[in-house]
């Protein structure tokens, strides 16, 4: 029955046992094996779970990144990883130098972003609207996905899943002193400085007492952004000042962070507190130029409209887990957060490469505290356990740009206050049994009072195949544009909506999967077959309020619908590991915005696949990352040449990511490794999804990648 | 061997760290231009002194001097004219301040023009040498200054529209450069001066008037007109009836000619339109409408040769009275309402082209039917006095190979939409692939493009274009 507070040891390098070992600890300082077979690494997990365990006990589905994944893919951002995930796709904003997630077709406004279960602040609140090209990794132990809507666990936003970072809180050695540069191509560009890549990071961790580790970390990812067809912040066509090929397809920018650790255990405690300073700063170059033409001179003075944006992220978290009484499990965080967002607008003379007419201000600021805490095991019974939780946010933020015709408007504030109680537990009728009910209840300052419900099982067949189910709901607070935004003059009328109620997700999963054993153990082969269906009603759109004069406004008017199926694979004989995962969804929207629409659903596949193949003799691991979005469909209404509208179905061709690497180790502390990223060399893909309008027009391509780069990242351990 | 790899590491991590500057040293020696801002002056008959500008490419990047010479026809220095600074043996030479951008010298006239039949007098100014480090002269290189009332050749004209809430109506004469800047809330209705009897309404205001079926203005209360008023906005199908036909065209003004028979000047009621804007837009659009001016309502009658205004607030139940007399000078008397008071507005009959103002237009709506629509940067031509213009565009021939040769007089209009808002798109500034040919009120033919929707910080309501005479 102890089995519940296990302490694991993770392996998670195959061939660098003594630096990469890592141990996960909650709640008890008992030692354990785990009963699983040694050669067969168990994955653990923490996401949406009442104490660390295994992925094959957990009630949820939880998808993992391990951290040997992530040195695989040399990724230094959450931006490099998420693109190997199935039912994510990762959408540029080249243009604002930002990278936002989708997954199951929604944007980053409905995935919940978390690090070691607490939301990071972003700038529609926490854990939302997140630029995961701003969350470093090179602290972490492993990336956690869970599909769904996860209302009782995480909260508000929760709505189509959770990625959940978790980091290291331990290590084994007294000292470790882990310095990588990482030099990468950008596309086919590379210079020393001004283009390319450029990675530095040095981590030192050191245990001071076997109960008192602490680390720090620094790191600066030096992104010089992606020219393509672009020529620079210099360029200008004396001929036509609209030609829109100054500056960058990709905006340049430029992160620091220095994020450092303390951990202590106690007899019946662990506190940890992590502290994260983060400051990125993005240079905007306008693509079109001023020529300012001189007539009499006949010469020109161009300038441009240029901006900077300045981000610097404070985190604060202190967490506690541990045990009262022997008996009751708790784990309390809290944690301050703030991020500001500084906008620095000026005047570029191209000749000069002069700055005038510079203006600060204010472009998103957030902050807030953050404080959730679970309590649990109140009983000794195997079959009914009961957790008991609550959750705080203060949360505190402006947003700007939201009156293009008052500057003095632009900038609106927000104060959202939460408090949630929930309450779960885990029922075992039979030992094939669980289920696991849940609510939460949300008060706010804003909103009446939301509700999220859940309810997952889980049976075990006879024959080793098991059964999950999980339901689960979450409702999603208003954005500030949808609240605040304001356009109203004698030609527009266009406004938010200080009114809107959230919207509310619910979703329901299935998945049925078996280990298989083979060859005498060699072999274990483990295929999971899920379906899943999700739905998002109340969904916020710009709805046309009054037709003569038009107006608009937003409103909780839409249902946006997905389901599908997925098959994902993961197969182990001897050092070799594979997955393969297919993906088949459909998605149909319910426009009660439009007068005109059509909710067929629109169908779409993905596909992925990883082979790592470490070959001990030589110290190497060979990998391959693949994985392959299937066209995606929309529905376009436009106005034909009769003016009516027209829905047609709009299509983004289909493209692939491929990244392959070799990693080899020398001396068991000088790791070497090379590899591309973006093989099949992905810039731009085929779209006729844009939706054109009257003051815009449909593009006819989406930008996803900058082609193939390749990378060399040199990691010294030294560990004594 | 474990201490090898340590050094070159720390080798490699002091290479990509250590020198990481910026290596963007571009030399700034950039080249100097001075030109003439003007190819012509013209001396009229009134005038006794001008200044003579000239424009530098960009700041001076240090003191300099500038040498002009001069070819005199039928003139001579310090008989007929003198100039500040003086000219020694032929030269005139005028100092460069480092930071400028612009320096001049004025020329006096001693001696009155020729008469009518006389011969030509003139003089040609020209930049000979710019003492400056890469400094020269190009473009308007000289300025040829005639002692008589001839039309300019052209030049470079910046509008005073007031920046992003576009406060002002600009009226330009090509031929002599004359600019009017007028605030564009100073009046309400104009009173036509010409034959007709015709009144029109401000439409940079985005004023509107509906015809009512009474004679009695002090009977009409808010009650009777509230399902007028919600069709009188811009985007409401048919809102176009309420406003003057964008064309300029007299004869579709909304308000019915003004009759001799009294019963037929109905009671109008007037939408005032919106204030000029106060509020600071984001760098690039416009806060043109500003406050709600509310509603009122009029009756125009004739009255011995002139008009007599009547009007009054939408729910008073007396009004306001006053005569307006005919002008032979101008086209239009102008009357403001809200001052109640006569103004002067437009130059004379003739005296204007171009005038750069917001404007009410009439579009199509996507859903069918058409509205009345705000447009801010417009250029409505001078119908009235025939200014007579159309569009060219580059694909057919480049700006610069227009000559005479090339005019169509097939193609002309006259028509106050011809330039209108088709110079410039609001999102990605100026269309470069047009320009337009323009007969002005004298007869000239210039050919006309724009070279600025905004200014050099991108800020609105700064537009500028050049234009040359052809001859």
């Amino acid at each position: 029955m102890e089995n519940r507070f296990l302490l694991i040891i993770l392996l998670l390098n195959l061939f660098n046992i003594q630096a990469q070992e890592t141990e996960v600890k909650r709640g008890s300082n008992e030692k354990k094996k785990d009963s699983v077979k040694v050669n067969d690494l168990e994955e653990v997990i923490l996401t949406g779970q009442y104490n660390s365990q295994s992925v094959k006990k957990s009630v949820f589905e939880v998808q993992v990144i391990t951290e040997k994944d992530i040195q695989l893919m040399a990724g230094n951002n959450l931006a490099d990883v998420l693109t190997q995930t199935l039912n994510m796709n990762i959408i540029p904003q080249a243009g604002e130098g930002r990278s936002g997630i989708q997954q199951f077709g929604f944007t980053s406004e409905y995935v919940k972003i978390l690090v070691d279960n607490v939301p990071i602040v972003g700038d529609e609140g926490f854990g939302n609207a997140i630029d995961i090209s701003q969350i470093n990794l090179d602290d972490i132990q492993q990336i956690e996905i869970i599909e769904g809507a996860m209302g009782v666990q995480y909260g508000s936003n929760a709505v189509t899943g959770v990625v959940n970072i978790i980091t290291k809180k331990s290590a084994k050695a007294k000292w470790q002193i882990t310095p990588y540069i990482q030099e990468e191509t950008i596309g086919s560009e590379y210079g020393l400085f001004d283009e390319g890549r450029h990675i530095q990071s040095l981590k030192v961790g050191h245990n001071f007492t076997d109960k008192l580790y602490a680390n720090v970390l620094f790191t600066r990812n030096d992104f010089q952004g992606f020219l393509n067809q672009n020529q620079g912040k210099n360029y200008f066509n004396p001929e036509d000042e609209n030609d829109g090929l100054r500056g960058y397809e990709w905006l340049p920018k430029e992160q620091n962070s220095i994020k450092t650790l303390i951990n202590y255990r106690f007899k019946n405690f662990t506190v940890f507190y992590k502290f994260e300073y983060f400051t990125e700063e993005t240079n905007k170059y306008n693509t079109n130029v001023l020529l300012n033409p001189n007539s009499a001179t006949q010469t020109v003075n161009p300038t441009a409209n240029d901006e900077i944006f300045n981000s610097d992220r404070f985190y604060h978290h202190l967490n506690a887990t541990g045990k009262i009484k022997n008996q009751v499990n708790l784990n309390i965080s809290a944690s301050y957060q703030e991020q500001t967002k500084n906008i620095e607008t000026f005047t570029y003379t191209i000749k000069s490469e002069e700055k005038s007419n510079i203006e600060n201000y204010d472009y998103n600021t957030r902050k807030g505290f953050f404080s959730r805490g679970t309590f649990n095991n109140f009983f000794n019974k195997e079959n009914f356990k009961l957790e008991l939780g609550y959750e705080t946010t203060l949360d505190e933020g402006s947003a700007s740009g939201l009156s293009s015709q008052n500057v003095e408007n632009r900038t609106q504030n927000n104060t959202l206050n939460s408090y949630s109680f929930f309450a779960s537990s885990e029922i075992k009728p039979t030992t094939r049994l669980s289920l696991r009910p849940g609510a939460r209840i949300i008060t706010s300052s804003q909103f009446s009072p939301q509700y999220a419900v859940s309810l997952s099982g889980k049976y075990s067949f006879k024959d080793g195949y098991q059964l999950r189910t999980i339901i689960g709901t979450a409702p999603k607070t208003p954005t500030f544009e949808q609240l605040y935004f304001y356009m109203v003059d004698s030609n527009h009328n266009v406004q938010g909506n200080e009114n809107l109620n959230p919207e509310y997700g619910k979703s329901i999963f299935l998945h049925f999967k078996k280990a298989f054993w083979l060859n005498d153990y060699e072999l274990k082969y483990t295929p999971k077959l899920s379906a899943w269906y999700l739905d998002v009603k109340d969904k916020i759109d710009l709805i046309i309020t009054n037709t003569s004069p038009l107006a608009y406004q937003y409103n909780n008017i839409d249902l946006y619908k997905t389901w599908g199926l997925s098959l994902r694979n993961t197969l182990k004989y001897k050092n070799l590991s594979a997955t393969l995962g297919l993906a088949f969804s459909g998605e149909s929207k319910v426009l009660n915005s439009s007068d005109v629409y059509n909710d067929d659903f629109l169908y779409a596949f993905q596909f992925n696949t990883n082979l790592s193949y470490p070959v001990p003799k030589w110290n190497t691991v060979f990998s391959t990352f693949f994985k392959v979005n299937g066209p995606q469909y929309q529905f376009v209404s436009s106005i034909n040449d009769d003016g009516e509208t027209e829905i047609t179905r709009g299509k983004l061709d289909g493209y692939g990511w491929l990244n392959t690497s070799i990693k080899k180790t020398f001396h068991k502390d000088l790791d070497i490794t090379i590899g591309a990223r973006n093989v099949l060399d992905i810039t731009e893909v085929n779209s006729s999804t844009g939706q054109g309008g009257t003051h815009s027009a449909a593009s006819s391509s989406q930008l996803l990648g900058y082609g193939r780069s390749f990378f060399v990242k040199l990691l010294y351990h030294i560990n004594f | 061997m474990k201490s090898n790899y340590l050094v070159l590491f720390s080798l490699v991590i002091i290479f990509f760290t250590a020198c990481n500057k910026d290596d963007d040293s571009t030399a700034n020696d950039s080249e100097f231009v001075v030109a003439f801002k003007n190819p012509s002056t013209a001396f009229t008959e009134t005038d006794n002194e001008k200044e003579i500008d000239l424009v530098f490419s960009n700041e001076a990047p240090q003191d300099g001097i500038l040498i002009i010479t001069y070819t005199e026809t039928n003139l001579t220095y310090g008989e007929d004219y003198s100039t500040t600074p003086s000219a020694q043996s032929g030269i005139i030479e005028i100092p460069i301040v480092m930071g400028t951008i612009q320096t001049s010298f004025s020329l006096k006239r001693l001696n009155s023009n020729p008469a009518q039949n006389d011969t030509d007098k003139s003089i040609e100014f020209s930049i000979t040498e710019v003492n400056i480090p890469n400094g020269f002269t190009q473009g308007n290189t000289s300025n040829l200054v005639s002692f008589s009332d001839t039309a300019s050749l052209g030049g470079s004209i910046s509008p005073n529209l007031g920046g992003p809430n576009e406060g002002n109506q600009v009226y330009l004469d090509l031929s002599t450069q004359q600019e009017t800047v007028v605030s564009r809330d100073k009046w309400d209705l104009a009173f036509y001066n010409g034959d007709q009897f015709r009144v029109k309404l401000n439409s940079s205001l985005f004023m509107m008037a509906a015809p009512l079926e009474t004679t009695n203005i002090d009977a009409i209360t808010e009650a009777d007109v509230a399902s007028l008023q919600s069709q009188m906005a811009f985007l409401v199908q048919g809102s176009n009836e309420f406003v003057d036909a964008p064309s300029g065209n007299l004869n579709e003004t909304v308000i019915e000619e003004i009759s001799i028979n009294l019963e037929e000047n109905k009671v109008y009621l007037i939408k005032m339109g919106n204030e000029i804007g106060t509020d600071t837009p984001e760098t690039g659009s416009v806060a043109v409408a500003g406050a709600d001016r509310g509603w009122k309502k009029i009756r125009v009658v004739q009255e011995s040769g002139a008009y007599k205004l009547l009007y009054a607030n939408l729910d008073a139940t007396t009004h306001q009275e006053i005569t307006i007399g005919k002008d032979n000078h101008h086209d239009f008397t102008y009357f403001s309402m809200v001052n109640e008071n006569v103004v002067d507005v437009a130059p004379a009959k003739g005296k204007w082209d171009l005038n750069f103002t917001v404007f009410t237009e009439v579009l199509d709506l996507p859903e069918g039917g058409e509205s009345a629509y705000g447009f801010s940067d417009y250029v409505a031509t001078n119908v009235l006095s025939n200014t007579k213009a159309y569009q060219v565009m580059t694909e057919d021939i480049a700006y610069q190979d227009f000559t005479t040769a090339n005019i169509d007089n097939s193609l002309y209009e006259v028509d106050q939409r011809v330039i209108g808002a088709n110079w410039r798109d609001v999102f990605n500034g100026l269309f470069n692939e047009r320009f337009y040919i323009i007969q002005d009120t004298d007869g000239n033919t210039y050919k006309l493009k724009f070279t600025s929707m905004v200014n050099e910080n991108g800020v609105r309501g700064y537009p500028k274009f050049e234009y040359q005479i052809l001859n």
